[in-house]
């Protein structure tokens, strides 16, 4: 009950460089200078950093501000996941931001309040400040996914998401209001003691509507299916970036809400929701492999692939073992970076070619063998193929899944894995078994190629350390695991 | 030395490391860096040998991960038959290392094809050296990954990136049972360390069922790597990587992983009757299937790479009859004379510019070194004694003989009549005769010492490897397999059969008789035979059909799934909403004024609301949110629904 600033700090600062961006932004914004437009940029990395670097201030364990704000080594984990992603976001933005036109200040400082939500979303176990968390998450990315005014697919994508976004709200707050007429408290830990109080009697029956509720409002988010839709046009239509964010930091967002709300509020329900769940598992993995395999567009086919990793995070809550929650954080990690990995290569070639065709991809092992090489590792990742990260995380629930009994639910994940084989190496193909296009053969030993390659050069600059950060993580959440493994099973020692 | 067996794997590693960050970027040449380390390597595998054969088992591991209460570990094993399999793959892969080095010159591509090669030789001896399964399987990966690489090596032709594809996919159709195999166990047993897995074994601490499961499934990852019926129609796609690569992969190393993977499990497999029946049954049946198509092929590459998928059914007839001896002796002679044949094709290929056998023809006239070395790889494949492969097959042989089933012993002893034929045709059309095409005769030239070399160490080694399992010096190889058991497993001594050997040597002598006959002598015309074949030579030579039933099967089908419910995805939605208005305004008009005027202004009022959203929504031209939504609250409303049915 304790009020104690010190346990906002990264919030804090996170809003506070905000508005920094905002205010820098109106000095720096009329001039057309190149390097200019950079500052609102670099305001905002450096404040992240400095969010994250105010993490080791960590206050402890405990609840504060009336119960509202929880802190403990789940919300320190989100903590370190959300800015990690914040920051390999930012280094992906700067060339992309600057080169499509995008207004950088508002750019940046809501990918900054964005990250503010999620981290709340993470940091309660009280369901408003959840919601209040994850509105202000929402709300933010529907504006950053319609930020290429110019582009009717990124409006399009706005509109979808803040369409369907809306609606998904109405039945989060329907569903906590559900609950709190129940057991009259929005706060987890009450909820679920006053839940337990109402086994057998004739009100069990709206809770159980109030779980659907919740899990339609957080399934929305996590793009599990049938609530999966707007996946595939909004990360197509959004800015690259903001795909890469949506994936990595929202997806990890709204599981830490989910992992809270299910594990913390309705355990005593959990008869209801495992099956449930499993089964939605399931189908979220399948059909998001199956389809991607017709998809032409690497940031739908991306889309796509989000999908069948919901599905894939999804089983860990459903088996509901200490052993598979701690899997389950433990394949966020792998994804986040798997995933900002791949998009920072997207970025990257995009930028070079214009457009982000699959067919983009062709000879880019010829072209710049090193990406074409991280890109080929973040697939294996996903696919699950050792020694990446995605190995280890799958090979975790697996584990967790052989342990609680679930092996024909990892004889379907393995199906599925197999499954999206064909499409990520279908772009692995394309890079190193296909000649380059002539087109984007640069002219190497001409003077307009050298320029071409000081360009490039210079683009590189936030993209290339985002690359080598990534394949760095994912080549050691794979080969040497055994800390992480540590960490995220402390972290669910609730 | 035993316990530096590890540095044999890393070794290759390091040279992988080395080619892609200081030689690579500098557009130096790597070549030397990679045979060095190779050498280096199989002169610590000779080492590792000779020690564990005089009995020396030992290994070493450390903690690679720790979940829930149970541990997971990384580290290495050896014993006679890691000994035996390190220097095998050391020796070709030197060799084969050696042989590019002329193969290959002035490749667009020669530098990133020694880092793979330096690559792929790294995980094949980390495959040999893992402890447990979950290294295994990791190093299983890790080859098919180099594989798919070198296959595509000359991507430039559609048809070599689409052969890289088939093979990796192909074979992880295996893997799917191999991985569930790998967790069925571990469900099982609760470790993944294979001295740990043979102890539960051998306790008797897991079911007949469970055994029969598990071993089941890990050979259908063995029936994927090693091309057997029916996941073998990979391989003969597989040749169009470098020739080389063909050798050393495709014949001796990677596509034996399957055999060594069923030998290292030999506790496992041998205590399931069933899961042995499987293995020599899928075995002697595709040794049998791949050699009647091996008959019939115009590509020198292509007779090769049906004779592979053959003699590794072989080795799994040898090791499902119950003798891990056979299977891993044949294992050992095929990768020798294999590699050996594959090269001194490479050779011809090399001098002629063509794999076609119908192109070529006298070459023994210009080419007397390759010649050579490839009669020898051609009469030890077809077990004219005392060349190693004679005393290989006759082991297998006498397995099949010893195990009851005499179908899968006379499919075994036919398919060496087969054998003895298709490699007496393959001898004769490329390199006796008159030469058909008199351009590229005249082109054809031997290779200097690049190529020499490594055909005339492989051939001293086709010739006399055979000699560790024979008879004549007391069956040393049976007694180095003894080791490698756990104790508590003994190997099945075999009582040698004369009426066995008899029938192998004459089943050699006939078919390289009748080969010689209708290819050298010319007594039966080669288009007489095809005529009075008839049918049966169009279904050989369409290779029964299968490629073109698995194409409709399972690719056509998968890609159309998956195009219909991306469809369904964007428009069919759509359609249901639009369906569900024009449901409403019919029933609309089919009822009163009341009913009417609520409807239609319900109706009405949602198409306002639609109308004023798609103002907004117009120029982003979409009418598809509404839809989505519309699955949204279905999908709400249809969970609530099945609520309300279990209050009920």
């Amino acid at each position: 009950m304790e009020r104690n600033i010190l346990v906002l700090l990264p919030q804090l600062v996170l809003i506070a460089t905000s508005f920094l961006v905002l205010a820098v932004d109106l000095r720096t914004g009329d001039r057309k200078n190149r390097e200019a437009e950079l500052i609102p940029w670099l305001v905002a990395l450096l404040g992240t950093v400095a969010a994250l670097v105010t993490l080791p201030l960590w206050v402890g364990q405990g609840e504060f501000w009336g119960r509202m704000w929880q802190s403990d080594r789940f919300s320190l984990f989100f903590q370190v996941l959300v800015f990690s992603v914040m920051i390999l976001v930012l280094l992906e933005s700067a060339e992309y931001v600057r080169s499509r036109e995008i207004q950088s200040g508002v750019f940046y400082a809501l990918i900054l309040l964005a990250g503010v939500g999620m981290t709340m979303m993470a940091s309660s176990r009280e369901l408003l400040t959840i919601y209040v968390g994850l509105e202000l998450m929402s709300v933010s990315f529907y504006a950053l996914v319609g930020m290429m005014k110019n582009d009717d697919r990124s409006n399009e994508a706005a509109i979808k998401y803040y369409l369907l976004g809306a609606a998904s709200s109405a039945v989060l707050l329907f569903g906590i209001s559900l609950l709190f007429g129940l057991t009259g408290s929005t706060y987890l830990p009450e909820i679920s003691s006053k839940l337990s109080g109402l086994q057998g009697t004739a009100a069990l029956p709206v809770a159980w509507a109030a779980v659907l509720l919740l899990f339609v409002a957080l399934g929305f988010k996590v793009a599990a299916v049938p609530f999966h839709m707007w996946t595939p046009d909004t990360y197509q239509g959004a800015p690259t970036p903001v795909t890469a964010y949506l994936a990595a930091g929202s997806k990890a967002a709204a599981f830490a809400a989910l992992i809270r709300a299910f594990s913390l509020g309705l355990p005593t329900l959990a008869d209801l929701w495992q099956p449930a769940l499993t089964a939605v598992a399931v189908a979220t993995m399948t059909y998001g492999n199956v389809v991607a395999l017709s998809q032409t567009d690497v940031k739908r086919m991306m889309g796509y692939s989000s999908i069948a990793h919901a599905g894939y995070v999804l089983t860990g809550l459903a088996i509901f073992t200490p052993e598979s929650l701690s899997a389950t954080l433990y394949y966020l990690l792998a994804y986040a970076f798997t995933n900002l990995g791949v998009f920072a290569v997207i970025v990257l070639v995009a930028g070079r070619r214009g457009n982000e065709e699959i067919s983009s991809f062709r000879g880019l092992g010829q072209i710049s063998p090193a990406y074409a090489a991280a890109l080929t590792l973040f697939f294996l990742s996903l696919v699950g193929i050792p020694p990446t990260a995605g190995f280890l995380g799958k090979f975790y629930l697996f584990f967790a899944m052989i342990e609680a009994d679930y092996t024909w639910l990892a004889v379907v994940m393995v199906i599925n894995s197999v499954i999206s084989l064909p499409y990520y190496y279908n772009v692995v193909r394309q890079m190193w078994l296909e000649p380059p296009e002539e087109a984007n053969v640069l002219p190497a030993g001409t003077a307009a190629g050298q320029t071409a390659a000081t360009i490039a050069h210079r683009a590189l600059l936030g993209i290339g350390p985002a690359v080598a950060v990534t394949a760095l993580a994912v080549l050691l959440l794979g080969l040497y695991p055994q800390p992480f493994i540590e960490w995220v099973r402390q972290v669910t020692l609730l | 030395m035993a316990e530096l067996a590890w540095v044999a794997a890393a070794l290759p590693f390091f040279s992988f490391l080395i080619q892609v960050f200081i030689t690579g970027p500098t557009r130096r040449r790597g070549d030397w860096v990679g045979i060095i380390a190779t050498a280096a390597s199989f002169i610590l595998s000779i080492g590792v040998l000779l020690e564990t054969t005089a009995g020396v088992r030992t290994g070493s591991s450390f903690l690679w991960a720790t979940m829930g209460d149970r541990t997971f570990r990384f580290g290495y094993h050896v014993d006679a038959l890691t000994g035996v399999m390190l220097v095998v793959v050391a020796l070709v892969s030197l060799m084969v290392h050696l042989f590019s080095l002329g193969y290959m010159e002035g490749d667009v591509r020669y530098g990133r094809y020694y880092t793979i090669l330096s690559l792929f030789t790294f995980s094949m001896l980390g495959l040999l050296l893992a402890d447990n399964f979950l290294q295994l399987f990791v190093f299983w990966e890790l080859v098919g990954l180099c594989s798919f690489l070198l296959i595509g090596h000359w991507y430039e032709e559609k048809a070599n990136s689409n052969a890289a594809m088939k093979a990796f996919l192909t074979t992880r159709v295996g893997d799917i049972g191999m991985a569930i195999g790998i967790f069925l166990l571990y469900s099982a047993t609760g470790t993944l360390q294979f001295e740990e897995v043979w102890h539960s074994v051998s306790a008797g601490l897991l079911t007949p069922a469970t055994i029969t499961a598990v071993s089941l499934l890990l050979f259908a990852g063995a029936v994927g790597k090693s091309a057997q019926f029916p996941l073998h129609v990979w391989l003969p796609d597989a040749m169009a990587g470098p020739t080389p690569v063909s050798a050393l992969i495709h014949a001796a190393t990677m596509v034996a992983a399957g055999v060594y993977l069923v030998a290292r499990s030999f506790p496992l497999f041998s205590a399931s009757p069933t899961a042995m029946y499987w293995v020599a049954a899928i075995g002697g049946f595709t040794a049998f299937f791949a050699a009647t198509i091996a008959l019939v092929q115009e590509d020198i590459k292509k007779v090769l790479a049906y004779s592979t998928i053959s003699q590794l059914g072989y080795m799994f007839l040898g090791l499902g009859s119950g003798s891990l001896v056979a299977g891993t002796f044949h294992l050992m002679t095929q990768a020798f004379f294999k590699s050996l044949l594959f090269l001194a094709s490479g050779s011809v290929i090399h001098a002629l510019h063509t794999q076609n056998l119908h192109e070529m023809g006298g070459l023994y006239r210009r080419m007397r070194w390759t010649a050579w070395t490839w009669i020898i790889g051609s009469l030890a494949m077809a077990g004219v004694p005392p060349l190693s492969g004679f005393w290989s097959k006759d082991e297998v042989l006498l397995a099949a003989y010893h195990s009851g089933r005499p179908l899968l012993f006379w499919l075994g002893l036919i398919t060496a009549l087969l054998t003895a034929f298709y490699i007496t045709r393959a001898t004769w059309l490329a390199f006796f005769g008159r030469p058909r095409d008199e351009e590229k005769f005249r082109h054809a030239h031997e290779g200097d010492w690049r190529f020499k070399l490594p055909l005339g160490v492989l051939a001293i080694m086709a010739a006399f490897s055979g000699f560790v399992g024979s008879s004549w010096f007391g069956h040393p190889f049976t007694h180095w397999m003894e080791t490698t058991l756990p104790s508590g497993f003994h190997l099945v001594e075999l009582e040698p059969a004369g009426i066995v050997q008899l029938l192998a040597l004459a089943a050699a002598v006939l078919g390289i008789l009748l080969g010689w006959l209708v290819y050298g002598a010319g007594v039966v015309s080669r288009s007489a035979l095809i005529r009075a074949a008839g049918p049966v030579y169009t279904l050989l030579k369409r290779k029964y059909y299968l490629d073109e039933l698995y194409g409709w099967l399972f690719v056509r089908t998968t890609v159309a799934l998956s195009w219909v419910v991306s469809v369904f995805d964007r428009y069919i939605v759509d359609g249901i909403v639009n369906l569900i208005a024009w449901f409403s305004t019919q029933l609309s008009f089919a009822t009163g004024d009341f009913d009417r005027s609520v409807i239609d202004g319900a109706v009405n009022g949602v198409g306002a609301a639609f109308s004023a959203g798609s103002q907004v929504l117009r120029r982003a031209q979409t009418g598809y949110v509404g839809a989505y939504l519309l699955v949204l609250l279905g999908a709400m409303a249809a969970g609530l629904l099945v609520l309300a049915f279990i209050v009920d």
